[in-house]
């Protein structure tokens, strides 16, 4: 998977997640500021993702999982520029 | 003519270690801070019971600098609860210092109603359904009475229930939303401080009146959680079956107190699940089945007691999270409690936990026990109803190792590690409710 693909993926489960707009979702929007998660939806989409996406994200690294950026930080990604 | 409702929200921990402790430990400070932003229903509850010609005005304590003019209101009703009672009871005094008359109800004003009775002009016992529209008309009339008896059974029911106005808290940011679906609790523990003590049975409001409040309150916020302010909700499974099938559709999330028989229906499980339910609380309080003797009358609890493992599980691999409350220091506790209560939160593998010290609050038949028994370290002692702070003497440890304990238990339990191996254990739930029901979906479409 390329990494602007991961990207789409991940914002399509995010998406269907939490009912947001991919298009609306930026880099560093905080999930639950920002997109309204609570602290659960956000675990909710992390689980979505390692299940969908087939990985599985370190455990240390949920706390600091606030926004995409975060979550392709996590996954060992670099985030492109569309989605600034 | 205008009221002021003015609510006194929050924990509070006195003890500097713990509220050391507390920066560092995430779940303890996330239960508190959203304790701390609860709206009081109470008030918004008495807003309702008043006549629609008069004004009202609903305000928080920390609204009220003690610099600043008071607020002009013709009347003021504070509600409170143990800990904060005596601010509430200042802020009494300084209103009627100003020649506004003042109205003290609530839960301690409840139990201690003597006391209470100092600080105001009139206070209202039990609930304000019955009491606050009669108080209101005395008030006009220039009678208001000294005490005003509100009832203790019927507040669901006209002509005595009114749905809170939750539009008073529009522009406020709370980020949870109170309902109150049920009052009392058919459990009646010793220690037991919550509404059952101002209840003569265990009542329940009708699901339409229930859901028709959450629509209300809905509608006055974005993203709203709702946190049901019951004791008890599922004690009758047949009405909690129908109130979470008309629930579900609205999509919201909520959290609730219930208790462990709620694991023993597949169909209320599934239900809770599908109604957006995030976290039961249950009262487990204590890690072993002796320390459970003779909590309630019935020992309800110690019967229970070797199904809580089975039942956190099933519960849990709904993805509804447990929070799991444990009392330290009751009478058959020993000093081995505290790792007990540690090797329990693992083997039981608890999504949230909450741990508090056996507190004798005023009023209740532990607070009368413990007096009669002569082991309460002062006579007065309400701002220290914190749940963490130690008001007694233990039957099997002493008062020292009780204080210290609590403070090991809270490091071993709340620290960062065990927070990310919780995180993990929700998000394998998840990962495994979702391969479940995408196992269940061919069978179901056959179906």
């Amino acid at each position: 998977m390329t990494q602007t693909s991961m990207e789409r993926k991940i914002l399509s489960v995010i998406a269907a997640n939490t009912g947001c707009d991919p298009e609306r979702i930026g880099l560093n929007d905080d999930f639950e500021e920002v997109l309204g998660l609570d602290s659960l939806d956000r675990l909710d989409v992390l689980a979505a993702v390692e299940d969908e996406l087939g990985v599985r994200i370190p455990d240390d690294r949920f706390a600091e999982i606030r926004n995409l950026d975060g979550l392709l930080k996590a996954l060992g990604a670099r985030p492109s520029e569309i989605a600034a | 003519m205008k009221i002021g409702l003015i609510a006194l929200s929050g924990v509070r921990v006195r003890t500097e270690e713990l509220a050391e402790l507390g920066v560092t430990l995430p779940q303890f400070v996330n239960r508190g801070r959203v304790i701390a932003t609860l709206p009081s229903l109470g008030l918004l509850t008495v807003a309702a019971l008043t006549p629609s010609d008069i004004e009202v005005a609903y305000r928080e304590l920390s609204e009220v600098r003690p610099d600043d003019p008071l607020e002009p209101f013709d009347l003021v009703g504070i509600s409170s609860f143990t800990a904060m009672i005596d601010d509430a009871y200042a802020l009494a005094d300084r209103y009627r210092a100003a020649g506004i008359p003042v109205v003290l109800g609530g839960l301690h004003v409840s139990l201690m109603p003597d006391e209470a009775a100092r600080h105001a002009d009139s206070i209202v016992l039990n609930g304000a359904e019955g009491a606050w529209p009669r108080l209101v008309e005395d008030f006009r009339r220039g009678r208001l009475q000294p005490r005003y008896i509100g009832l203790k059974n019927g507040v669901f029911e006209p002509p005595h229930y009114a749905s809170p106005r939750f539009e008073l808290l529009q522009g406020r940011p709370y980020n949870r939303i109170t309902v109150q679906t049920s009052r009392g609790c058919p459990h009646d523990c010793e220690f037991c401080a919550a509404s059952l003590r101002i209840t003569s049975r265990f009542q329940q409001k009708p699901v339409d009146r229930a859901i028709a409040e959450i629509e209300q309150a809905k509608a006055i916020t974005e993203l709203p959680f709702f946190e049901l302010a019951d004791d008890n909700t599922f004690v009758n499974a047949k009405w909690g079956k129908k109130f979470l099938r008309a629930l579900a559709p609205l999509d919201v999330h909520w959290f609730t107190e219930t208790d462990i028989s709620v694991a023993e229906d597949e169909e209320l499980l599934d239900l809770l699940a599908e109604s957006g339910c995030r976290q039961v609380l249950i009262g487990l309080e204590s890690p072993t089945a002796g320390g459970l003797d003779r909590i309630d009358p019935r020992n309800w609890k110690q019967r229970h007691y070797a199904r809580y493992l089975e039942a956190i599980e099933r519960i849990q691999s709904r993805g509804v999270t447990v929070n799991g409350c444990f009392i330290v220091g009751l009478d058959n506790d020993t000093p081995e409690v505290f790792e007990q209560v540690r090797d329990f939160v693992a083997r039981s593998r608890l999504l949230e936990v909450q741990i508090t010290v056996q507190t004798p609050f005023p009023g209740t038949p532990l607070y009368h026990r413990l007096r009669h028994q002569g082991r309460l370290l002062q006579d007065r002692f309400w701002d220290r109803c914190t749940l963490f702070d130690v008001n007694f003497r233990p039957n099997k440890m002493s008062v020292e190792e009780l204080e210290s304990g609590l403070r090991w238990l809270f490091a071993e339990v709340y620290n960062e590690t065990e927070f990310k191996r919780r995180q993990r254990h929700y998000v394998d739930i998840v990962k495994q409710r979702r391969e479940d029901l995408r196992a269940a979906e061919p069978a179901v479409a056959q179906a």
